[in-house]
């Protein structure tokens, strides 16, 4: 009896609470919005940088476009997934979406390096230096994924892991199609390594982090906003 | 859970709710927590479970109806909502099944009228949660006394304390206990 008491009070409450809402856009909108939001973002950063000189050779390169057209791809394709998931009635199946072409950019990367060993033998797997590349992917997406995380927020009530981590695919892989150029970034072994590391990391913490805040609603009229 | 006819009726309430119509909506919560106990109680172990899972889920949805678009079915909007509080609290008693036994060894620390009224409100976790919140001296007392069961010269011997001190700890735990269950208490009637 006390337990339909309270879900009475409950439902009081939540009732006086209920201000008239704005509906959300559909989620192919708020995507596209925060795409055209990332691309200009991305686009001064390049600017600020300048094309990087060997551009055109490295897009002609075996691997070159396929991985920076497929980076490109896979954070579209995530992040429609992303705005999809943090929608609820929507499929979480939406999650599958960006990973054929994920494959491919990684599979891109991947030939850039088979290319380079058939052509040169061992030396051209060489290490190189790029530390630079995760720092910068690592830094892209965080400036990016505040506004990302906001437009995002309602999806930490019911599915905050998938979500978070397909935003973090978006951000990472965008981040890295952005640094490929303005950045020589030739398919170098430590190269590959450091851009999946970056992916891998910013996904992993975004996964993380929305797990952590998608906590329980405690079953309490105090958890009221 | 339901059929189409309520599920558009859902649908239409939903939209006046989003736009600031209280008792439609007070009306529709009423209608989805009597759809809701027995959806999660088909899936919770306890009627108390149950029943806060169905709280959880309405407070839930209400933070969450800007999100619903009324151009869509409103059960598979509500079923996920309520498909994730249910998995929260099947992790949350997973998580805290010693704690269960605990909540039941301790009970009879709770017998007295208002500490038993409380205690049936409060989950386990929230009885370890005060115990944990107890100073260290007064949770060890209390851990031995009561818990473990020993006796004030066992408990003293494997703590090092005098036999008053352990009685004025275990005294002073269970003070605090009742109070913390007391405003839990007065905090959700």
């Amino acid at each position: 009896m006390s337990d339909k008491r309270e879900l009475d009070a409950l439902i009081g409450d939540l009732a006086r609470e209920a201000r008239p809402v704005a509906r959300l856009q559909p989620p192919f909108v708020r995507a596209t919005l925060w795409l055209v939001i990332a691309f200009a973002a991305l686009a001064c950063l390049v600017g600020w940088y300048g094309l990087r000189p060997d551009l055109g050779v490295a897009l002609s390169e075996p691997g070159g476009m396929l991985a920076l057209v497929s980076a490109v791809a896979t954070g579209i394709a995530a992040t429609y997934a992303a705005f999809h998931l943090a929608v609820p009635g929507r499929s979480s199946r939406w999650s599958l979406l960006p990973l054929p072409v994920a494959l491919v950019w990684i599979s891109g990367l991947g030939i850039g390096c088979y290319a380079d060993w058939v052509r040169f033998g061992p030396e051209g797997i060489t290490l190189g230096d790029s530390y630079e590349c995760f720092q910068a992917i690592v830094l892209s997406s965080l400036l990016l994924g505040v506004p990302l995380a906001y437009l995002l927020r309602h999806a930490r009530f019911y599915r905050p892991a998938a979500t978070a981590a397909m935003g973090g695919l978006a951000l990472s892989t965008l981040a890295a199609a952005a640094l490929d150029l303005f950045h020589d970034t030739d398919a170098r072994i430590m190269d590959v390594v450091w851009h999946i590391a970056a992916v891998a990391l910013v996904v992993s913490v975004s996964s993380a982090w929305g797990a952590f805040s998608g906590a329980p609603v405690r079953g309490s009229r105090r958890a009221i906003p | 859970m339901i059929d189409d006819d309520v599920d558009r009726r859902w649908a239409a309430a939903m939209r006046s709710a989003q736009d600031g119509n209280r008792a439609v909506y007070a009306a529709l919560l009423r209608e989805i927590a009597l759809a809701l106990e027995r959806f999660c109680r088909r899936r919770l172990p306890t009627r108390e479970d149950a029943d806060d899972t169905v709280q959880e889920i309405l407070i839930t949805l209400h933070k969450a109806r800007a999100t619903y678009d009324p151009a869509l079915p409103f059960r598979p909007w509500l079923v996920t909502i309520a498909r994730r509080r249910i998995a929260d609290r099947l992790r949350l008693l997973k998580r805290r099944g010693t704690q269960v036994e605990l909540d039941e060894a301790s009970g009879v620390t709770f017998e007295a009228g208002h500490a038993n009224d409380a205690d049936s409100r409060l989950s386990a976790g929230e009885l370890h949660a005060a115990i944990a919140a107890l100073p260290p001296g007064q949770r060890q007392a209390l851990e031995m006394m009561k818990l473990k069961e020993m006796s004030l010269a066992e408990a003293s011997a494997a703590s090092g304390q005098s036999v008053s001190a352990l009685k004025v700890a275990t005294h002073r735990a269970i003070a605090a206990l009742r109070r913390s269950f007391g405003s839990a208490k007065d905090g959700r009637s």
